[in-house]
């Protein structure tokens, strides 16, 4: 298990939605940590360099898109050491593969099932 | 008259000051009193909030049984808090979670809690209970034509709360008549209705061909007014529901292409557009691009855009010079979409050199971002 | 001599009755707009906004923030302006001919560079000079205009604008993150509706981080204390008090969502009177009213917007002195709504109200001091009466502002502490003794200068500062 315990940022605005996340995540021992604007999580991840980013789109501040284009353009940030997976309401086909195109591993549909995300969630984990 | 006051105006001051004087001493007493019990309200508010947003997290996970949460539902408020944390959790989980939480609304007090407020009489109160009912896993049958009922009161709130419990519950004859009853409804907005739409788009059954129905039916309802029709055809479009587009076009051609309503015809042809509808071409240039409406206009412009054919060219050459701004900017996009066309030579006798400037770079710059 | 004193008695006494009718109509208008409070509160978590996030056809906003001579503060009030939680939004600051370095600053701090936006002139303003965009953020806009004033200002941000509502706030003033979504509600209440005001509160002495607030309390020093108790009167129960009658009159400029179409109908805020945020509401509903098509304007008491207010004495007359001056311009330019049947409530309620007790209360204040200080040296009225007369004007004002300080705590529940009621119930009762009588004087000055003012007109255009920093 011990090898598994991942470092985890959540970035959701809606609190209980958040909360529960948190609360299976580190159930399952990972360290995670929870903001709810785009603008701390992405002060955040240029930090603290989190190895899984669960992002929600909408964000006040700065959303989720933007946050993956800026770390895009980002120089220090080594993309490929942080797997992405986007939790959202936004659904339409356009949506999606603007969140694939700007580098997301997963993109998982609001409303979700617990065990679906945290499935995928260890896919991506282990991919 | 005058003789009276001056007589009598200590006395007058006199009685208003004691008047008064009672008043705020009243005042202050109360201020103080109801202050303090406030405040212990509100302090027990913040942690029931804080216990049941973590009892019910755990619950729904399954980690603790039911009776954990149960027992911290001591007072009315409670059960407000609890309903509104179930309602942030209930739009975004689906699974065993949801199932959990939907047996905390079965709940033996939370039931004679929401009973009570159903029977009330208060439109906002009866309105909350409707949504409760709408969060239950099912519900019983005689409350179903109450709430149809209700979904049919003038009230707009109460409407929309017994409807949206209807789309929860209902048959799908019960779900239609209650949208209907919404869409007859003036009072409810546009706004309001679409997030009923949006409640009902999230059943997805047999690929939403029940939704798809249900709007379409809508669409050719004639005691539907326009503008809810509109919306109806919007929402289809939005949806991409491209099972609708047989209905559509027989719509479009028999109604809705020579709807007296601007706002139908706009709606008609952003989704006769979208859904690749060629053959509306040649009314778009002959007869759209003349519309006296402005936002049909508009439609026309974005529409030729969005099938660029060599033919639209001068049509759309003519609608930048429109006296209104939008159709002129959709027109001006339009034309920036065809590969040869150079847009500082296209003439603007309406616009400025300078803002055409500005128009045709906001254009390139938008297109640059992927924008719609 | 002596023949005269009943006279003046009789004047004093009926200076009395004027002063208790109008004190009795504001704890009326508190009473009512406790009910109205309770009332939006219940309906507020009905709509679940549950289709916000998922589809297109929700009304999206632009806020405009016009900002002059702002590079204090200019940074950290746009970040906080992008942190609102609401989808699909854009903030348009307005740079309005700034002198200072407030648009180098946005250059700098946004990344801003500049940007082809063509800007329709659906209402006249000053040339716009240029257009930014920022690289960080996709949905911040700077526009650098040549100066107009704060109604130019907001005129050109109307029309740079794209969404299906505005709402204009000022550049110092803060608001709390859910504003819009709580305002949206109005508008989903009613597809009618054409603006809604919100509240706004003192924000000195609260604690803000990233632009929210963190802890409120009650200012420190004692003229912005006694305003906290004005603001809580007035903009918190007295506009919800009108609400109930369904004719708000004002829309704070620091606060306020507006369907844009329709403030492009009625011709966007007016150029030349200091009076732009009343004198535009007034406006639309004069114009609905009489081209016969429903509208509503609201005010919602639930969305909060903080404000600085004026920390000296100097600024603040200056800031209540061009309120008046606002004040009356706009009942003078509509002073056709006045007791006419077709303005409905308007004409008979809201606009005598606004004339007879908002407007002339100062002349009559002013001048029932005289006349009573008069009396009582001449020995018309001896100093019983004098006591008592002066006892009863403040168990009144009393009344009035802890009845205001205690409805506050029973809807909004903001300030958490014992301590910081108190103090507001002690300035309240303070502000009879000195405060009442300068407020009054400062708003009688107003009326002159707008007397003045009005034979000069192109004087007083251009002295005008921006409207929207006291």
């Amino acid at each position: 298990m011990a090898m598994n315990k991942k470092h985890i940022l959540v970035v959701e605005d809606e609190q209980m939605t958040a909360r529960l996340v948190v609360y299976r995540l580190k159930a399952l021992g990972h360290n995670v940590v929870h903001k709810d604007n785009g603008v701390e999580g992405l002060d955040y991840i240029l930090k603290e360099r989190p190895e899984v980013l669960v992002l929600d789109v909408m964000l006040p501040g700065m959303s989720g898109f933007e946050i993956l284009e800026n770390l895009r353009d980002s120089e220090e940030i080594d993309r490929s050491s942080m797997k992405v997976l986007m939790l959202t309401t936004k659904s339409r086909t356009e949506d999606i593969s603007r969140g694939f195109d700007l580098g997301a591993v997963e993109y998982i549909p609001k409303p979700f099932k617990m065990d679906e995300f945290l499935l995928r969630l260890n896919r991506v984990m282990n991919s | 008259m005058i003789e009276f006051l001056n007589s009598n105006a200590e006395l007058i001051i006199r009685s208003v000051v004691l008047f008064l004087f009672f008043l705020t001493i009243l005042v202050l007493l109360m201020a103080f009193f109801s202050r303090w019990k406030l405040r212990r309200r509100e302090r027990r508010r913040t942690r029931v909030t804080e216990i049941l947003g973590e009892r019910i997290i755990r619950y729904a996970s399954g980690d603790i049984p039911i009776e954990d949460v149960q027992k911290h539902l001591q007072k009315q408020q409670d059960y407000t808090v609890m309903l509104e944390i179930v309602n942030q959790l209930d739009q975004v989980l689906g699974g065993p979670e949801k199932e959990r939480l939907q047996e905390l609304m079965e709940v033996e007090s939370t039931r004679v809690y929401f009973e009570n407020r159903f029977r009330s009489g208060e439109p906002v109160f009866q309105a909350k209970a409707c949504l409760w009912l709408a969060k239950r896993k099912s519900i019983q049958r005689d409350k179903i034509s109450e709430l149809m009922e209700m979904s049919s009161a003038g009230d707009p709130i109460l409407a929309y709360a017994a409807s949206y419990a209807l789309i929860r519950h209902g048959s799908r004859e019960e779900k239609r008549a209650a949208l209907r009853n919404v869409l007859l409804n003036h009072r409810i907005s546009n706004m309001a209705v679409n997030d009923l739409l949006h409640q009902l788009t999230l059943l997805g059954e047999e690929y939403h061909r029940f939704e798809m129905e249900t709007l379409t039916q809508f669409v050719a309802d004639a005691e539907i007014p326009p503008g809810r029709t509109a919306l109806l055809i919007h929402v289809l479009n939005e949806m991409e529901y491209f099972h609708s587009f047989e209905f559509l076009k027989e719509y479009y051609h028999n109604e809705g292409g020579k709807h007296d309503s601007p706002e139908v015809v706009e709606a008609i042809i952003y989704a006769m557009a979208r859904f690749g509808y060629e053959e509306i071409l040649p009314d778009l240039q002959e007869l759209y691009v003349n519309s006296k409406h402005s936002e049909v206009r508009e439609a026309a412009a974005w529409a030729m855009g969005f099938f660029m054919k060599e033919e639209s060219i001068p049509f759309l050459k003519w609608l930048v010079n429109d006296p209104n701004y939008n159709v002129c900017y959709k027109a001006a996009r339009a034309l920036a979409g065809y590969p040869d066309i150079d847009m500082s030579r296209i003439r603007h006798p309406n616009i400025s050199d300078g803002d055409w400037n500005n128009l045709t770079g906001e254009i390139r710059m938008t297109e640059m971002k992927g924008g719609i | 001599m002596e023949n005269f004193f009943p006279v003046l008695v009789v004047i004093n006494v009926i200076f009395f009755l004027y002063f208790v009718v109008v004190n009795g109509s504001y704890i009326l208008l508190i009473l009512l707009s406790y009910f109205q409070t309770k009332r939006s509160r219940e309906k507020v978590d009905i709509y679940e906004l549950s289709g916000l996030f998922g589809t297109n056809l929700y009304r999206s906003v632009s806020i405009l923030a016009p900002a002059y001579n702002e590079e204090a503060n200019i940074i950290e009030s746009t970040r906080a302006l992008l942190n609102l939680q609401f989808p699909d939004y854009e903030v348009i600051v307005i740079n309005d001919g700034s002198t200072d370095s407030t648009l180098e600053k946005l250059i700098d701090s946004f990344e801003l560079a500049e940007m082809d936006r063509h800007v329709p002139k659906s209402i006249d303003c000053k040339p716009i000079r240029r257009v930014y965009g920022s690289r960080k953020h996709p949905n911040l806009v700077v526009v650098d205009k040549e100066n107009g004033r704060k109604a130019d200002a907001l005129n050109a941000g109307i029309n740079v604008s794209r969404k299906e509502l505005f709402c204009a706030v000022d550049s110092d003033s803060l608001l709390e993150a859910d504003v819009l979504k709580k305002m949206l509600i109005s508008f989903m209440e009613d597809d009618e509706t054409i603006a809604v005001g919100g509240v706004v509160r003192v924000a000195n002495g609260c604690t803000f981080r990233h632009g929210v607030v963190e802890k409120v309390e009650t200012p420190k020093s004692f003229i912005t204390r006694i305003q906290a108790v004005e603001y809580l009167r007035s903009f918190l129960f007295g506009r919800a008090g009108w609400d109930y009658f369904d004719c708000l009159l004002i829309i704070s400029g620091a606060f306020g969502i507006f369907d844009r179409e329709a403030v492009i109908r009625v011709g966007g805020y007016l150029h030349d009177t200091v009076g732009e945020d009343m004198e535009l509401v007034v406006r639309m509903h004069r114009f609905y009213r009489e081209n016969e098509i429903p509208y509503r304007i609201r005010f919602m008491p639930e969305p909060v917007c903080w404000t600085e207010v004026p920390d000296d004495w100097t600024t603040l007359s200056r800031q209540r002195n061009r309120w008046q001056r606002g004040l009356a311009d706009t009942l003078m330019r509509h002073r056709v709504m006045l007791f006419r049947p077709r303005y409905g409530r308007l004409g008979f309620l809201a606009m005598p109200f606004f004339l007879f007790v908002e407007l002339l209360s100062p002349i009559i204040e002013l001048f029932g001091y005289i006349i009573f200080t008069v009396s009582l040296l001449l020995g018309a009225i001896n100093f019983t009466f004098f006591m008592l007369y002066f006892i009863a004007c403040v168990f009144l004002g009393v009344i009035m502002s802890v009845i205001a300080v205690l409805l506050e705590e029973m809807t909004m529940r903001r300030y958490d502490r014992m301590k910081d009621v108190l103090v507001l119930v002690i300035h309240a009762f303070l502000e009879n003794f000195g405060y009442r009588q300068l407020h009054a004087w400062w708003r009688f000055k107003g009326l002159i200068d707008y007397m003045k003012g009005r034979k000069e007109w192109g004087d007083m255009a251009r002295s005008g500062t921006l409207g929207n920093k006291a």
